[in-house]
């Protein structure tokens, strides 16, 4: 160790010997994120040069952090929405923005940021997050700041009681858990073992099937709930494997996913059917190997024709990275809709406007018709296995 | 009742202590030279695992490992000489936030650099086959044999070693070491260097045995300093034997079963910091942390 006492210039290489291998990477690894050509992109449509002044609306996604590739497809469905609607007639004759904060797809960072949407932005309405653990909060510090909440990812039933100013564009968990628990069923399922991660959602939606599922005569056999970042699954999947069931149920999502994916093929339980609920949470960032031929669920981001998706493939030269672009999307021309229809940007009339105004539409992911307590009436779900790596929803 | 086989429980713990071990071995070991608890050392698991995933593109897998343990290695050493030796001047209090913040610094600009998906070392998924009666895949195997070899090099080391005798005694006693003619800077940006490659291995076995996240040596924090003072805060021994037994004692009680009902997983940190609990109570100065310290 004496050359770093006498050459601090051997210092200075080693260091940059780091910064540099570490460089390396990145640069491989962006070129291989864009790797395959991809075709050529419309640019999103130029604003009506009519409109003059802006109405301003937050969101808080996670951009970074676990959930990022969820995020990120979050903000392409609100940048679509509002490209769309400043190229039509705007809101009010004005022009849509929406202010992104990045929640990190963390409690804490998600609250700063609708904090600062709230007192700096003064935004009417903010929609947002993904996690339910996020969401809940969110929801309520929006509720005692006069401030109008639209969920567009999150699912945990909690969010039923988060404020007569807080909705959802998404069905919640209870809705989830059934439709799973019946698709199970008459697929000839009588015993599952499920896994989930414990947390405001994973506890949830575990409840929620199993209830459904009980309730139709079949019988869960095992039901773990797993800590998430966790080096390894080993005896929680070894508890699944023990139960002896006819399908293993699993809702994973980011790392934790992936691992528990790779790990389920190494111990050979990918030889019994695998059911994912809400498939493209993990299986994107998981092994192709680990998940092929995998069935499941999940929302679906473009139910009423394709035109959603073709506008999306349109402007981003790829098909949906996840299902959940369309719930953003949907809950942007919900508010414009609602802020059109209160004559105002101001969040006690536009919450007031909201139901009224969702009766009718019809958004990309289905009728948007809300219930008395603010949450989606119906939620449309579809059926799906991974060929090849990629969820085929056909 | 227990559910699992013995081997089962005991492939269990040592795939999970390995990981473990290397980092709490380390730790307690800048902690015995130094008697500071760095907080970043981490994320020189992490700093390993993305130096490997980033180089597994251009060498093959063991060879971007081995370079990716060398930038940790270079990392420790020059994190020593340019901050900590200087922040302990200060003390140890601002020297341990000062371990925190360079922790969050680390990871912020790893995630600006290479984002905050998983990233995968490309390899073959592979299924498991039955070893001495577990199951456990090739990987696995190779995991648990060069944290063991890792870890056994190391203690060979400190223990047969010129240099092992002088880290042995700047843990001892510094300014006693020093006026005996022990170049005591040397011997701790050594030791720096030693930790920080242990820390990686460990980083680089995770990152082929899962993903690497930003957050992948920030989530080991808990278990690895419990780790490090059940097993005596200093001692190398201590750490590693800990690692194990905690990873076995958590592996025995999720595996009981009381007539049909069991502890669910989602307790298996809480099993852990109850042993941690109940080693502060009843042994303070850890397992091995006796009135000889042994490094």
């Amino acid at each position: 160790m004496r050359l770093f006492r006498r050459h601090s210039a051997t210092l200075v290489l080693l260091s940059s010997a780091v910064v540099l291998s570490l460089a390396a990477g990145c640069a491989t690894t962006d070129a291989s994120d864009s790797a395959p050509a991809r075709p050529a992109t419309t640019p999103l449509p130029s604003a009506n040069p009519a409109l003059s002044g802006t109405i301003t609306i937050g969101a808080v996604l996670p951009l970074t952090g676990a959930n990022a590739t969820v995020g990120k497809d979050q903000q392409r469905g609100i940048e679509l929405a509002v490209a769309k609607i400043n190229a039509g007639s705007g809101v009010l004759g004005r022009k849509l923005a929406v202010v992104v904060e990045d929640s990190q797809g963390q409690t804490t960072a998600t609250i700063d940021a609708a904090r600062k949407l709230v007192a700096v932005s003064r935004v009417p309405l903010v929609i947002g997050e993904y996690a339910s653990g996020n969401t809940i909060p969110m929801q309520q510090f929006l509720q005692q700041s006069s401030v109008v909440g639209i969920n567009v990812g999150s699912s945990s039933i909690e969010l039923r009681g988060t404020g007569a100013m807080q909705f959802s564009t998404i069905g919640l968990d209870d809705k989830a858990g059934e439709f799973s628990a019946n698709a199970l069923y008459d697929k000839g399922f009588r015993k599952v073992a499920m896994l989930a991660p414990n947390n405001a959602y994973g506890s949830g939606i575990a409840r929620s099937v199993a209830d459904a599922f009980t309730g139709k005569g079949g019988q869960v056999v095992a039901s773990e709930l797993y800590t998430e970042g966790q080096p390894n699954y080993r005896q929680e999947l070894a508890r699944l494997a023990n139960a002896d069931p006819d399908v293993y149920v699993v809702t994973t999502y980011g790392r934790d996913g992936a691992t528990i994916n790779a790990e389920m093929f190494e111990l050979a339980m990918t030889s019994k059917p695998v059911f994912d609920i809400y498939l493209s949470q993990d299986v994107p960032d998981s092994d192709a190997k680990a998940v092929e031929g995998r069935i499941g669920m999940d929302v679906t981001s473009s139910v009423g024709g394709s035109e959603y998706a073709a506008y999306y493939r349109r402007t981003y030269g790829e098909g949906f990275m996840t299902s959940f672009s369309g719930f953003a999307y949907d809950a942007v021309f919900l508010a414009a809709l609602a802020i059109e229809k209160a004559g105002a940007p101001d969040a006690g009339k536009v919450a007031a406007a909201i139901p009224e105004v969702a009766v009718s539409y019809q958004g990309v992911t289905g009728a948007l018709a809300v219930g008395p307590d603010g949450q989606r009436l119906a939620q449309p779900y579809t059926l799906g296995t991974v060929r090849a790596g990629r969820i085929d929803f056909s | 009742m227990i559910t699992q086989q013995v081997p089962e429980l005991v492939a269990d713990a040592l795939v999970r202590g390995s990981t473990i071990a290397l980092l709490a071995a380390g730790l307690t070991l800048v902690y015995g030279t130094m008697r500071f608890a760095n907080v970043a050392h981490v994320e020189f698991a992490t700093v390993g695992a993305y130096a490997t995933v980033s180089l597994s593109g251009v060498f093959i897998v063991p060879v971007a490992g081995i370079i990716g343990a060398v930038v940790a290695v270079a990392l420790g050493a020059a994190m020593y000489e340019l901050l900590f030796r200087r922040l302990l001047v200060m003390g140890e209090m601002p020297a341990m936030i000062g371990s925190l913040a360079v922790s969050v610094v680390i990871q912020a600009v790893i995630q600006l650099a290479y984002g905050s998906r998983p990233r995968v070392v490309p390899h073959e998924l592979e299924q498991v086959g039955t070893v001495l009666g577990a199951q456990l895949t090739a990987s696995q195997v190779q995991l648990v044999a060069v944290s063991a070899s890792a870890l056994a090099l190391t203690g060979a080391l400190l223990r047969w070693t010129p240099l092992g005798r002088k880290v042995r005694a700047v843990a001892a006693d510094a300014e006693l070491a020093r006026v005996s003619g022990v170049a005591e800077r040397r011997v701790v940006a050594t030791v720096w260097a030693i930790a920080a490659g242990l820390a990686a291995i460990s980083g680089i076995e995770l990152a082929l045995e899962s993903s690497t996240t930003p957050a992948l040596g920030f989530n080991l924090l808990l278990p690895v300093f419990s780790a490090a003072i059940v097993g005596g805060l200093g001692s190398v021994l201590g750490a590693v034997i800990a690692s194990y037994g905690v990873a076995l004692l958590e592996a025995i009680v999720l595996a009981l079963d009381f007539e049909g009902s069991a502890i669910p997983v989602s307790y298996r940190p809480a099993i852990g910091f109850v042993f941690l609990l109940l080693a502060l109570i009843f042994r303070p100065r850890g397992l091995l942390g006796a009135k000889v310290r042994i490094v």
